[in-house]
């Protein structure tokens, strides 16, 4: 047997840098061969020397095995034996005790308190371990070593190891790193019974954590610091403890907060560990409830993590190695796991929060009861909590607001990073940030921390408004506070007086920083209000109260405009981000706050005009003039709103007026760059100084963009005659209307209705011969004329009148005197043109042809005034002569049925009183004589003719009796003398019912109307009596306004929908309406409350006959030649409209029609929603009058079938009218924006309607 | 004109305009640099706030700068040059 070969003290000791009091005495060892003599090494034995010489080699296989050196298989086979020969024999009822022998060391060495044992024991475990649960065949054995030390007497030994005193290092790492070895053994087996005997196990394990590496450099991580071994026994216990055990021990309030105490002073392989095991076992486990997590997660571990944000940069790898292969910083790892904490709300500690809306209050409490309900109609300040925010809000997140509290986010962009995130996770908590950081001021100072501030706020200002302003899943019925509103758009460091300071400053970039601010606010104060009216059902609510107060709590807090004109004004022409961002808020002011823009009376005219000249003269690179450009569509853009810009008029260093210059600049510089705002702008002044006639499709400027853009470079001779014109026409545009109506006077009054022309286009054939008379030279004129061509050509393609260009094109030829140049200007002829010219004007010709062609069939067929007046003219009822005394010697019998009694009565409407008084006096008198008489009917006519008196006696003196009253007693006369007549009893109930007739009601109208006929049968007999009645009381404008007022049309124009009413009746009704135009002020009554026209144009369209058909388009022309407040009042577009309306000319016998051709409905829907229809419809939607007009429509567009029983009532239910109403209006708001296709709209709205008689 | 990439044009867009304000603020921003709290952190601080301005601009008006702009330029150019060597 070889020599045990002794070990001289090369120690684990030597060189610690530990410096303790104690003296280590070196180990001795000896080479271990065999099992059986490991076995022997390790027997017990009282002399702890002799059990430290064993334990010290066996450490050393150990050690050569966890090395992998070249005895590593040899050994392994040695401690194979070793622990085979060692294994407990299992004996029932008995507790296994694994490695006896050791056990009964450490337990004597502990009573001895032999540290040097009690250590060895320690560390030669906690490598039996590592090697066992690298080995799967060894696991279970470990398990049983493992459950040995869990036995009562070896935890009393661990936790004796752990809570040795603070020096001695020692011990106290290997115990640490022998309970982590048995907590990991077989993926965590063991680590809920560890953590269970945690009294023992863990025992001062806190304290533990707090025993740093205290040594000079740095930890190295071969030999970690108690601490850093202590916290690697927690995070393994994190990570392998189950959700319960976990829960309990996040509770341990002293373990967390010894975990993250000074975590800035940790070696970085220790924080990535820390940080790895936070974010995959506590932040990212869905298990577990965020109320544990935040027992971790506190605003002082959130501080702690915080605080790494700028942790020493050095690589931590160098050292280290292989150790840690992290790709992120320490930075970067802290900002990660922080941002998932605070922003996401399943996993992380961020909870659910109510956005704008202050932790606490329920918007929606108001909508609940109706008390409440009614309560809020005393507005915003009846709201208890509206006002209680401005220095106080209370949040859900208050951990969050805490933490974010001690961020420096203007220092470091990381942090600011962070900041933004969870604002934009819990907005709830900006308003409130701000109103705790007081200390932060915007007070303009060129400091690295005033630009970290600007960066912050401007982040801030940036930042979304969430959706519904944080309310659930709609807006709630209350809005916001304002402040806290405000508060979010202009956060409360940016002061009136720091932002108007920031402005003054002398350097550009303070201003600059804060125009950029004020830019941000303004189009987030812009989506705020937006939201605002999306939230309002309607014009008086709370929320469009809380707009217009949040309006104003805005303007007290922004600079005015004069100060943002002012530094504008300072800036050199070089600063172009400054340019284009002051000039982008000016228009932005007059975009959102239109209120306080315009107080300031700015003039723009001269700042226009100056970047006009700057962007024509610059040569600059491209992106410059492209922002230079950006600035001046800013610029025109304000113009456009500024009341006080003079765009025709000519300043005097510059050759043309801002209209031209821009005209100009737009055709021959900038077109590829400029986007649309231009030429919005110049069709926007074009259209409002009516140089030009626009359509919603299409701007009248566009002819003369194209031909300014095809022509080239034109002569400025030319463009100041354009600039001339366009003056010119601007000044006296009635002037140019009136001529071309009396250049077109000889044109078919038909077409004028329809047809565009040009006024600039008749100016300039105005000023041509003076433009000639200053004979230019040659070269100019060719060009004029080259563009004259072109201007035409364009204008032809765009759909003006051919007739009008062909009249200018010969006034020009006339005024250039040139025939040469003359044939030039000369219009394409219809066939004889180019090919070229014929495919570019195919369109307009096509139209041209088709409008002439129709025009003539159109006329042919048409009713003449005369005809109309033929058709449907009733005579007014007159007083026969001498009623006054004729008929005092007639018979009771002939007093009726001759007409004498209706004669004496329509005399009470005369306008003379004397004779009103004598027809009363009579009247009574006839009364009184009937009544006596032996006439059958003497008493009802006594009645009526008393009751006539009675309700004239008071009315007569003031003036003539109303028609409806006389024309009722004359037209009852007739009823009550036949009592076979349907009506008999209807009048015989009226006259009963009271004694007095009111002058402002209409007999009869509605028992007629509405209650059905008394008789089966006789319901369109009584209707047809209803309509000669009303279209005899129909005289005079007092009757109009009483027809209006009862809403007699409403009811006419109702009628007709109903199938079953015969031609004869409509043409009744169509007799009231021409009646009505006889009237004074009728007709615009008619159109302007009823819808008359679109009616009318209805009833055309689904018309039995041609005759009636044309009896509708005559009325049509009736009606809008008789009005005068639609003519003369209503917008050049509306007009327009109206006139097309009119002079459409009926389709003869190619009409489609409903009844006969039940497939063809859909043409006729189609043709029938015609664009300008249902602007008409929509126009004069204005009152539920409309009605009728809006169901006839939905009406007409359906293929309905006849309806199988016959209708007595009115057709049309009050429901079912107003909901048409409803719908024609809210087709009105939808179409009004649309630029094409507004048909189909109201095509929808048609067949939604038909559901409505349903 | 257009049919670039529009991250591309946003990248272009962005070192056009810190390019710019590097110019117009030259003066402004070497004060700030010799500011007594100017450390290490505060200039991608200072770099990130000025290029914070081009969130102003739309897609469409980044694209009308630096590309539009320069095509149109860069076709006036090579325009001239034509007409001179001609």
């Amino acid at each position: 047997m070889a020599k045990r070969k002794s070990y001289g003290g090369d120690g684990i000791h030597t060189g610690k840098k530990q410096k303790t009091n104690h003296v280590h005495e070196t180990p001795t060892s000896e080479e271990v061969y065999t099992g059986r003599q490991l076995r022997h090494l390790l027997t017990f034995e009282q002399d702890l020397h002799k059990a430290r010489h064993g334990l010290q080699s066996f450490k050393n296989v150990l050690d050569s095995i966890v090395n992998n050196d070249e005895k590593m298989s040899d050994h392994m086979q040695i401690v194979l034996d070793f622990l085979d020969s060692s294994k407990p024999r299992e004996v029932e009822d008995e507790v296994p005790v694994y490695l006896p022998d050791i056990m009964e060391t450490w337990s004597m060495a502990s009573q001895m308190n032999n540290e040097n044992v009690m250590s060895a024991v320690a560390v030669v475990l906690a490598l039996l371990l590592k090697i066992m649960s690298g080995n799967v065949d060894l696991v279970s054995h470990g398990l049983g070593i493992c459950r040995t030390l869990l036995q009562k007497r070896q935890q009393e030994l661990i936790a004796k190891n752990l809570s040795a005193d603070k020096g001695k290092d020692f011990v106290i790492s290997p115990t640490l790193r022998l309970l982590r070895e048995v907590i990991s053994l077989d993926g965590g087996a063991l680590a809920a019974p560890v953590f269970r005997a945690r009294s023992n196990t863990f025992k001062s394990l806190a304290r533990n954590m707090g025993l740093r590496y205290i040594g000079e450099g740095k930890e190295d991580p071969k030999r970690p610091s108690v601490r850093t071994n202590a916290t690697r026994l927690l995070l393994s216990s994190l990570k392998l403890l189950h959700t319960e055990a976990k829960r309990e021990l996040l509770l341990q309030k002293d373990l967390v907060a010894a975990l993250m105490r000074n975590l800035r002073d940790d070696p970085p392989y220790l924080i990535y560990e820390i940080l790895d095991i936070l974010k995959t076992s506590v932040v990212q486990d869905k298990k577990l409830a965020k109320d544990v997590k935040i027992k971790i997660l506190n605003t002082h571990s959130l501080t702690r993590i915080a605080s790494l944000y700028g942790y020493s940069k050095e690589p931590a790898n160098v050292e280290d190695g292989a150790e840690s292969n992290h790709q992120l910083s320490v930075e970067d790892a802290a900002h990660e796991i922080l941002l998932a904490t605070c922003t996401d709300s399943t996993v992380g500690i961020c909870r659910l929060e109510q956005g704008y809306y202050p932790e606490g209050i329920n918007p929606d409490a108001f909508m609940a009861d109706t008390e409440s309900a009614s309560y809020l109609d005393f507005g915003l300040d009846s709201i208890p909590w509206m006002n209680k925010f401005v220095n106080e809000i209370p949040v859900r997140n208050k951990l969050l607001a805490e933490f974010i509290d001690s961020l420096r986010p203007w220092s470091n962009t990381k942090q600011s990073e962070l900041l933004l995130a969870i604002f934009e996770a819990s907005p709830e908590l900006i308003a409130c940030y701000f109103i705790h950081k007081k200390s932060f001021t915007f007070e303009p100072k060129l400091s690295a921390t005033w630009i970290g501030y600007a960066a912050l706020l401007y982040s801030v200002v940036q930042l979304p408004i969430p959706r519904f302003f944080g309310w659930s899943n709609d807006y709630a019925a209350v809005p916001p506070p304002t402040s806290v509103v405000l508060d979010n758009i202009v956060p409360p460091p940016m002061t009136l007086k720091a932002l108007t300071k920031c402005l003054a400053n002398k350097s550009k970039l303070v201003s600059f920083y804060a125009i950029r601010l004020l830019v941000l606010a303004l189009e987030k104060l812009g989506r705020a209000l937006e939201m605002h009216r999306e939230a309002s059902s309607s014009p008086n609510s709370i929320w469009q109260e809380a707009a217009r107060r949040l309006v104003d709590d805005f303007s007290q807090r922004i600079p005015d405009l004069k100060d943002i004109i002012t530094c504008y004004r300072t800036l050199a022409d070089g600063d172009l981000l400054q340019r284009e961002a002051a000039s982008r808020l000016i228009l932005l002011y007059y975009e959102v706050i239109p209120q306080v823009a315009l107080r300031a009376k700015f003039d723009v005219s001269p700042i226009l005009l100056a970047t006009i000249q700057k962007v024509e003269a610059s040569d600059g690179e491209g992106e410059d003039i492209a922002l230079s450009l950006l600035e001046l569509e800013h610029l025109c853009a304000v113009a456009k709103y500024s009341p006080g810009m003079r765009w025709f008029a000519r300043a005097s260093d510059m050759p043309t007026s801002p209209f031209t210059t821009l005209l100009r600049l737009y055709t021959e510089k900038t077109t590829a760059l400029s986007g649309d705002t231009l030429s919005q702008v110049l069709s926007y002044v074009a259209d409002e100084f009516q140089l030009v006639e626009s359509s919603p499709e299409f701007s009248g400027l566009d002819p003369l963009i194209t031909a300014l853009k095809n022509s080239g470079k034109i002569d400025s001779i030319i463009w100041s005659f354009i600039d001339n014109c366009a003056e010119r026409c601007s000044r006296t545009a009635i002037k140019y209307l009136e001529m071309i109506e009396e250049h077109m006077a000889k044109v078919d009054a038909d077409t004028q209705g329809q047809m565009r022309a040009c006024p600039l286009l008749m100016c300039m054939v105005e000023q041509l011969p003076f433009l000639v008379s200053n004979s230019p030279e040659k070269g100019i004129l060719k060009q004029l004329a080259g563009f004259l061509r072109e201007y035409l050509r364009q204008s032809l393609v765009a759909g003006v009148d051919r007739t009008f260009l062909n009249s200018i094109s010969n006034l020009s030829i006339a005024a250039i005197g040139d025939k040469k140049l003359g044939a030039k200007i000369t219009l394409p002829k219809v066939s004889g043109a180019l090919s070229q010219d014929a495919t570019m004007l195919d369109d307009g010709l096509e139209a041209a042809t088709l409008s002439t062609k129709e025009t003539k069939e159109g006329s042919s067929i048409r009713l003449s005034p005369q005809e109309l007046e033929d058709k449907l003219a009733v005579p007014i009822l007159t007083s026969k002569e001498n009623s006054l005394l004729k008929w005092s010697s007639k018979p009771p019998e002939e007093l009726v049925e001759e007409g004498h009694a209706a004669s004496l009565i329509l005399l009470l409407s005369s306008e003379h009183a004397s004779i009103r008084k004598e027809a009363l006096t009579n009247v009574i008198k006839m009364a009184a004589k009937i009544k006596e008489s032996t006439y059958e009917e003497n008493e009802q006519i006594w009645l009526l003719l008393m009751e006539l008196s009675e309700s004239a006696k008071d009315l007569i003196t003031s003036g003539p009796l109303p028609s409806i009253l006389i024309v009722f007693a004359c037209r009852a006369l007739d009823i009550l003398k036949n009592p076979l007549y349907c009506l008999y009893e209807k009048v015989n109930l009226f006259l009963t019912s009271g004694p007095v007739w009111q002058a402002d009601k209409i007999p009869l109208m509605k028992t007629i109307l509405q209650d059905g006929p008394t008789m089966d049968g006789h319901y369109y007999t009584e209707i047809s009596w209803l309509l000669g009645f009303l279209v005899d009381s129909l005289r005079t404008p007092q009757d109009v306004a009483l027809f209006h007022q009862r809403k007699v049309y409403e009811q006419l124009f109702s009628l007709p929908v109903n199938p079953y009413m015969g031609p004869n009746l409509r043409i009744q009704v169509l007799r009231i309406l021409y009646r009505t135009t006889t009237i004074e002020g009728g007709s615009d009554t008619v159109i302007t409350r009823f819808g008359a026209m679109s009616w009318l144009v209805a009833q055309k369209t689904v018309s039995a006959d041609d005759m009636e058909e044309r009896l509708y388009q005559a009325m049509i022309r009736r009606l809008w030649e008789t009005s005068f407040k639609v003519k003369t009042q209503s917008h050049g577009e509306e007009q327009q409209e109206m006139r097309q309306v009119v002079a459409r000319p009926t389709q003869g016998n190619n009409s489609p029609r409903l009844q006969d051709e039940p497939d063809k409905a859909l043409n006729i829907k189609k043709k029938f929603i015609s664009r300008d229809q249902i602007y008409l419809l929509s126009i004069l939607a204005r009152t539920q009058t409309f009605a009728s007009a809006a169901l006839s429509t939905a009406l007409c567009a359906q293929q309905r079938p006849p309806p199988t029983t016959t209708h007595h009532h009115d057709p049309l239910r009050p429901a079912a009218v107003f909901l048409a109403v409803d719908r024609a209006c809210v087709a009105y708001e939808a179409l009004a924006p649309a630029p094409v296709g507004p048909g189909q709209t109201l095509l929808k709205f048609c067949d939604d309607s038909s559901h409505l008689e349903r | 004109m257009a049919g670039k990439d529009p991250k591309t044009t946003a990248a272009d867009f962005t070192s056009y305009y810190l390019q710019q304000s590097t110019k117009e603020f030259a003066e402004d921003l070497d004060k700030i640099r010799s500011a007594d709290d100017f450390k290490a952190d505060a200039l991608p601080m200072l770099i990130k706030s000025l290029q914070q301005g081009t969130s102003m601009f739309s897609a469409a008006d980044q694209q009308r700068i630096v590309v539009d702009a320069r095509q149109a330029s860069a076709a006036t150019k090579s325009a001239g040059s034509e007409k001179e060597s001609t």
